[in-house]
C-alpha cells in the first residue's frame, strides 16, 4: 500500500495513516512548514514509523513533480485543492482521493437541505400554507447557527463561563 | 380604577361589603363582556357564594388579610376546581378541573372571590388574543385594538374593572405585553417563584404565573398571596427612596426598534428618574440580537412536544392560525434546540452582568402601542416590522434569563394608548424590585 498525504501540518494525520501502514507499506506526507516538519519527524520517529514514512519538507505545489506515483490513496488537506487535476495523475487505477477539508459545521445538515426536506414534507402531508412559513424559521435557525457563541471540535475546548 | 389597596381598608372597616364589590363586577362583565370578550366563563354564581362567606367572615372579625373577599379573575389556562380550563381552546371545551392549580388553591385560601375566567390567545401561543377558540379580545381602551396577550381577557378585565385583579401566565411576555397594552400593572415573577402546577403549559422552562393588577401596591399583594406561606413577607413594602436607587438602561437592541411615541415616553420617565436623584447607566446585553432566534427553537420545541398527539387526533378543534404554527414547529431540529438551550444560558448570564452594579434595568415593557386588530405589521423608527416580532421584543429576554420584571404604566400615545415602562430585577430580589417599582410609579404619578 502506497499513500501520499498532501498538507501534513504537524502530522495528526500522518499518524493515524502510519498506525494503519503495513511494514512493507509507504506513506509520503508532504508539508511547506519546516517547523512542522520536524514537528512530525520526531513523532514518526517517536511512534517507531520511520522505517514506512518519509516526511518530504517542501510546498507540495512546488515539489509534487519530485513524487513518484502511482499511489493506492492520496489524502488532500485543506488549502492545496488546486492540485486536485495533477494529484488524479499519481493515483492507480482505482485508487482513492481522500478530500478531508469539510469541517464540522458543513457536516450538519445544511439549512437548505433541512428546508428542501421540511417544505417537501409538509406538501405531502397537505399542509402547503406552511411552506412560507417554514422559510420564516429558516431564517431564524441560520441566525441560530451563525451566533459566534456556538461552540465546535475545531474550537477552544469550553470552559465554566462558557 | 379601583385598587385592590384602597377598597380593601374599606372592607375591613365594613363600609363596603365583598358581595358589594363582587355584584359590580359581575354587572360590569354583563355589560361590557359582549364587546371586549375578556371572559370565557363568568362564575356568577361560586362567586357570590364566595363573597356572601367573606362578608360574614369578616364581620365575625375573622378577615384573613387584605385579598378577602376581593372578586378577582384567572387566566383560563389556570385550573380553578369545578371549573372549564378551555386554554382558549375548542380543544378544551369539556375539560372541567378537578382540583385547584397550586396558585388558585394560595388565592383562594387568602380569601380571593373569583368571577371568572379570562380568554386568552389559544393555549397562549400568541401575543394579540385575537386566535382564540372563543373569539378575539378587545382592548378596553380602544376596541379596534389587540389588547396584548396573551394574557389578554385578563388585562381587558383589570382595565375595565371587571375584576380588581388577575392572574396571568407569561412565557415570552404574556403578562407585561398586555398590562402595557391595557395601561396595567404586569409582574413577571423570577422563574420557578411561582407554582406552574394546574396550569396547562406553553414551555415548561419558560412559563411564569404571575399578577395584574391596577397597581403596584396590588401586584405584590397578589404576588405575596401565591407564594407559599413559608415565603410570604408582608402585605405591603415601602417604595425604595429614589435618591439611592441606580438603574441600567439597557443600549442597543432594546430601543432600537420601538413606536415614536413609545420612545419618547420611556426617554422621559428616565429622565424623571434621574432629576429625582436615581442613578442612570447605560449598559448592555452583547447578544440580545440572538434572543429572538434562540426563544422560538425553545418555545416551538417545547410546544410541539405538548401538542403532538392533538395535532393528530384533533387538528379541527385548533384555531387555524394556532395549528400551523404549531405543525412548524414540529419541524425544529434536536441540534437546533440543543443550541437554543446554550444560547439561552448565555443570556441569563449576560443579563446578570448588565445587573452587576445597578439596581435594576429599565426599558420599555412594549415596543409600540396596541396593534389594530388584525395588523400584521406596526410603523416602528426605521421602518415596519411583524407585529408577533415587536411584542416579544423587549420582554421574551426575560424569559429566556428568569429575573423577574414588571410592567408599569407610564404614559400615552398621541392616540390615548397605554405606553409600558419595564424594570428588571436581580435573582431572589423580588421584594427589591417591587419597592423600586413603587418608586417609579409614584415618580411618574408626580
Amino acid at each position: 500500500m502506497r499513500i501520499l498525504e498532501i498538507g501534513a501540518a504537524r502530522g495528526d494525520v500522518t499518524l493515524i495513516l502510519a498506525a494503519a501502514l503495513a511494514h512493507d507499506g509507504l506513506l509520503i506526507a508532504m508539508e511547506g512548514d519546516a517547523a512542522n516538519v520536524a514537528h512530525t519527524r520526531d513523532r514518526i520517529r517517536a511512534g517507531g514509523y520511520d522505517d514506512r514514512v518519509s516526511v518530504m519538507s517542501g510546498e507540495p505545489g512546488r515539489f509534487l513533480h519530485k513524487v513518484r506515483g502511482p499511489f493506492d490513496v492520496i489524502v488532500l488537506h485543506p488549502g492545496h485543492e488546486t492540485l486536485r487535476g495533477k494529484l488524479a495523475q499519481l493515483l492507480r487505477p482505482g485508487g482513492v482521493l481522500i478530500s478531508g477539508d469539510r469541517k464540522y459545521s458543513e457536516k450538519d445538515m445544511t439549512i437548505a437541505e433541512w428546508l428542501a426536506q421540511a417544505k417537501a414534507d409538509a406538501e405531502k402531508r397537505g399542509l402547503p400554507e406552511l411552506v412560507p412559513m417554514l422559510e420564516g424559521l429558516a431564517k431564524a435557525t441560520e441566525q441560530l447557527r451563525a451566533a459566534d457563541w456556538n461552540d465546535n471540535p475545531d474550537k477552544d475546548t469550553p470552559r465554566d463561563h462558557d | 380604577m379601583t385598587t385592590i389597596s384602597e377598597v380593601t381598608e374599606r372592607v375591613a372597616r365594613g363600609e363596603i361589603t365583598s358581595q358589594k364589590l363582587t355584584e359590580e363586577c359581575l354587572s360590569k362583565i354583563e355589560a361590557l363582556n359582549a364587546k371586549l370578550n375578556a371572559f370565557i366563563t363568568v362564575t356568577a354564581d361560586e362567586a357570590l357564594a364566595q363573597a356572601r362567606q367573606a362578608d360574614k367572615e369578616i364581620a365575625a372579625g375573622r378577615r384573613i388579610g387584605p385579598l378577602h373577599g376581593i372578586p378577582i379573575s384567572l387566566k383560563d389556562l389556570i385550573d380553578q376546581k369545578g371549573v372549564r380550563t378551555s386554554a382558549g381552546s375548542q380543544l378544551r371545551r369539556d375539560h372541567v378541573a378537578a382540583e385547584d392549580a397550586v396558585v388558585t388553591a394560595r388565592l383562594r385560601d387568602a380569601g380571593a372571590v373569583f368571577v371568572g375566567k379570562t380568554n386568552l390567545h389559544e393555549f397562549a401561543f400568541g401575543t394579540t388574543s385575537e386566535d382564540s377558540g372563543f373569539g378575539p379580545v378587545r382592548n378596553p381602551i380602544d376596541t379596534s385594538r389587540s389588547p396584548g396577550g396573551s394574557s389578554g381577557g385578563s388585562a381587558a378585565a383589570v382595565a375595565s374593572g371587571m375584576s380588581l385583579g388577575t392572574v396571568g401566565t407569561d412565557t415570552g411576555g404574556s403578562i407585561r405585553i398586555p398590562a402595557a397594552a391595557c395601561g396595567i400593572v404586569g409582574l413577571k415573577p423570577e422563574w420557578g417563584h411561582v407554582s406552574t402546577s394546574g396550569v396547562v403549559p406553553l414551555s415548561r422552562q419558560l412559563d411564569h404565573v404571575g399578577p395584574l393588577a391596577a397597581s403596584v401596591a396590588d401586584a405584590w399583594l397578589l404576588y405575596n398571596a401565591m407564594q407559599p406561606h413559608e415565603n410570604q413577607i408582608g402585605d405591603q413594602l415601602d417604595p425604595a427612596p429614589l435618591d439611592g436607587l441606580r438603574f441600567g438602561k439597557l443600549s442597543g437592541y432594546f430601543f432600537d426598534r420601538l413606536d415614536a411615541d413609545v420612545e419618547d415616553r420611556v426617554r422621559d420617565t428616565i429622565a424623571k428618574l434621574q432629576q429625582k436623584g436615581a442613578a442612570v447607566t447605560e449598559v448592555s446585553v452583547p447578544h440580545a440580537a440572538d434572543m429572538a432566534a434562540i426563544y422560538l427553537h425553545l418555545v416551538f420545541g417545547d410546544a410541539a412536544e405538548y401538542h403532538a398527539r392533538t395535532l393528530v387526533t384533533r387538528p379541527q378543534d385548533y384555531t387555524t392560525p394556532v395549528r400551523l404554527r404549531l405543525e412548524m414547529a414540529r419541524y425544529v431540529l434536536a441540534e437546533d434546540y440543543i443550541r437554543a438551550l446554550r444560547g439561552k444560558a448565555l443570556i441569563a448570564r449576560e443579563v446578570d452582568r448588565a445587573l452587576d452594579g445597578v439596581d435594576a434595568l429599565v426599558l420599555p415593557a412594549l415596543a409600540i402601542p396596541a396593534p389594530p386588530l388584525g395588523a400584521q405589521t406596526m410603523p416602528v423608527k426605521g421602518g415596519a416590522d411583524a407585529v408577533r416580532t415587536l411584542m416579544l421584543r423587549c420582554s421574551q429576554p426575560f424569559n429566556l434569563s428568569g429575573h423577574p420584571a414588571i410592567s408599569i404604566p407610564c404614559g400615552k400615545t398621541r392616540d390615548g394608548m397605554p405606553i409600558g415602562v419595564q424594570l428588571v430585577g436581580h435573582r431572589s430580589r423580588t421584594p427589591a424590585l417591587v419597592q423600586a417599582a413603587l418608586a417609579v410609579e409614584a415618580a411618574i404619578a408626580s
